[in-house]
């Protein structure tokens, strides 16, 4: 028997123990994380010789798998706040659809590649930099006696989400605040996610760790629950507007991302929330480390298909 | 009228040797290609594929594999201010998805490729370039970088081998992998019989790259059916995401 497999639609063999392996990876991440994993698992495939296009849309499909997956794990352990999540996703739909107008029109100013990639480098390093400290911070801080607590002066932030009108409560999060707010950043990170062309699932997170003040477990099993319904939307459009899901690709992807979201769901039982932080601030971090020397390093080709980075 | 005795005889002796050259050219126009064609099927993985014939023993041949000519859409890397990011967007027509040149042993050939005609820098001249104040010239040398690092396009020196030479013919053959991202469609494989630097015949052949079977039907229902493909993947997905998580349900339990 071939170890070999031929995907019919991006043109190419695959190793197939390499493809569950690099699907079980990045399942772990998801499952750990509450992200995607695209942003990680489309240059991958890339590396391994899938045409860009057919590499993203196929990523999509197995994430619709690892976090359908990793959502029902969330589910059983009680970390999927719904209402939150549906909130978030109808504010990503309508940001989403404002951030492809957008691109549109930054790719009419010229140099919209460079905007984009230097924010996300600006992002990545902020988000990454400013969660790693906070997480090192709560570490220590638990390893140290509890200190008297210091009142502190209410910020402009607390202020203004306190002014808002329809305050609901947000059980699974422990939170009440009004629908407005994650309508907002919802929208905010759908704009980012259409301008980048990432899923959004590590802006998501640190968006409602930060500003929705949610517990990180009920975060990464609300960001999974969103991030499902965006792939579904985004694989039918693929398949539907331009065939570029492979679905075998995605097949083999997904046996071991979803898998690998299991693992990363019991992994993270394990780990508490500041740990958790610190490794996706980690991560972050490397991507941004990674993206940086992409930008000034001399690329080894000058020429690259259309639809890759 | 005893003129004519003698010049029937040479007459007869050049048309013996005309035959026996053209017999030879039609052996080397025979190209043995193993096999005719190549099926696409879920297990493939690249194929080596096999060509051989026989020429006259103080010939030379050359054979090139080239095919289906295709547009191909890239992004331009350039360089704004100390980085690196896509600088544009470019069209290219008439480029051959694969360009295989198969040269014999023995020779440098590299150096003579201009004069036969033949070669990876010949297929500029076919080009053309979208939009036009974009440089072929700058253009060109990057996209066959780009190929030859996904053993697309290639010029193998002492890839065509000699043996048997009986009879006042030569026996030749070539192995040439082509790679599993080899595109279906028709291939053109062209033999060149060379004498003293010349390209002295040249015979061409088809060779079909197709995909049967599964694979097939897969890449039918992408592209004819989008919807319902895309529909049915992420059912698939959402099943097998289900049926894992089940799965690891129940090892929870024990």
């Amino acid at each position: 028997m071939s170890w070999f497999i031929y995907l019919p639609i991006a043109h190419h063999s695959v190793l197939l123990p390499v493809i569950v392996g690099l699907g079980f990876l990045v399942g772990l991440l998801s499952g750990l994380f509450g992200v995607g994993g695209g942003f990680l698992m489309t240059p991958l495939l890339i590396m391994i010789g899938i045409p860009p296009t057919v590499a993203a849309a196929s990523d999509s499909n197995q994430i619709v798998a690892a976090s359908a997956s990793g959502t029902y794990a969330h589910y059983r352990l009680g970390n999927v706040d719904f209402k939150m999540g549906l909130i978030l996703l109808i504010g990503g739909v309508i940001g989403g659809t404002g951030g492809v107008q957008i691109i549109k029109l930054l790719r009419q100013l010229g140099n919209a590649d460079f905007l984009i990639q230097v924010t996300y480098v600006i992002m990545l390093g902020g988000v990454g930099s400013y969660m790693f400290l906070e997480s090192l911070q709560g570490l220590r801080s638990t390893k140290a006696k509890v200190a008297p607590p210091v009142s502190k002066k209410e910020s402009a932030y607390a202020r203004l989400m306190r002014c808002l009108p329809f305050k609901t409560n947000f059980v699974k999060s422990g939170i009440v605040i009004s629908p407005i707010v994650p309508l907002v950043l919802g929208g905010f990170v759908g704009v980012l996610a259409a301008i980048m062309g990432v899923g959004g699932g590590f802006i998501m997170v640190p968006v409602m760790v930060y500003l929705l003040r949610m517990p990180m477990h009920v975060v990464v099993g609300t960001s999974l629950f969103q991030i499902l319904f965006t792939c579904v939307n985004v694989t039918i459009m693929q398949s539907y507007s331009n065939h570029t899901v492979d679905f075998v690709l995605a097949l083999l992807l997904l046996v071991g991302s979803a898998i690998g979201a299991q693992v990363g769901t019991k992994l993270g039982r394990r780990l508490k929330g500041d740990q958790l932080k610190i490794l996706l601030a980690s991560l972050v971090l490397i991507v941004m480390v990674k993206m940086l020397i992409g930008l000034l390093v001399e690329p080894h080709f000058l020429l690259s298909y259309y639809g890759g980075d | 009228m005893y003129l004519k005795k003698p010049f029937l005889v040479l007459l007869s002796i050049g048309m013996i040797h005309v035959g026996v050259s053209l017999a030879s050219f039609a052996q080397a126009s025979a190209l043995k290609i193993n096999p005719q064609h190549l099926d696409i099927t879920t297990f493939f993985s690249g194929y080596r594929i096999s060509l051989s014939g026989s020429i006259p023993s103080n010939r030379d041949v050359v054979i090139e594999i080239k095919g289906p000519e295709e547009k191909s859409v890239f992004n331009m890397k350039g360089r704004v201010g100390p980085f690196w990011m896509n600088r544009g967007k470019l069209e290219l027509e008439k480029a051959p998805f694969l360009y295989i040149l198969l040269l014999p042993e023995g020779k440098k050939w590299y150096a003579t490729l201009s004069s036969l005609g033949v070669g990876i820098e010949q297929l500029e001249q076919q080009l053309i370039i979208r939009p036009e104040n974009v440089s072929l010239h700058v253009v060109f040398p990057r996209f066959v970088k780009l190929k030859r690092s996904e053993h697309l396009y290639g010029e193998l020196e002492g890839a065509i081998r000699y043996s048997r030479s009986t009879e006042g013919m030569k026996h030749f053959e070539a192995k040439v992998f082509l790679p599993s991202s080899t595109l279906p469609g028709e291939y053109r494989i062209l033999n060149r019989v060379l004498h003293n630097g010349k390209v002295e015949e040249t015979n061409l052949h088809s060779f079909t790259v197709k995909e049967v079977g599964f694979i097939k039907r897969v890449h039918e229902l992408a592209y004819d059916r989008g919807l319902l493909y895309g529909i049915l993947c992420v059912l698939i997905a959402l099943f097998v995401g289900a049926v894992i998580g089940l799965v690891f349900k129940g090892g929870e339990a024990h």
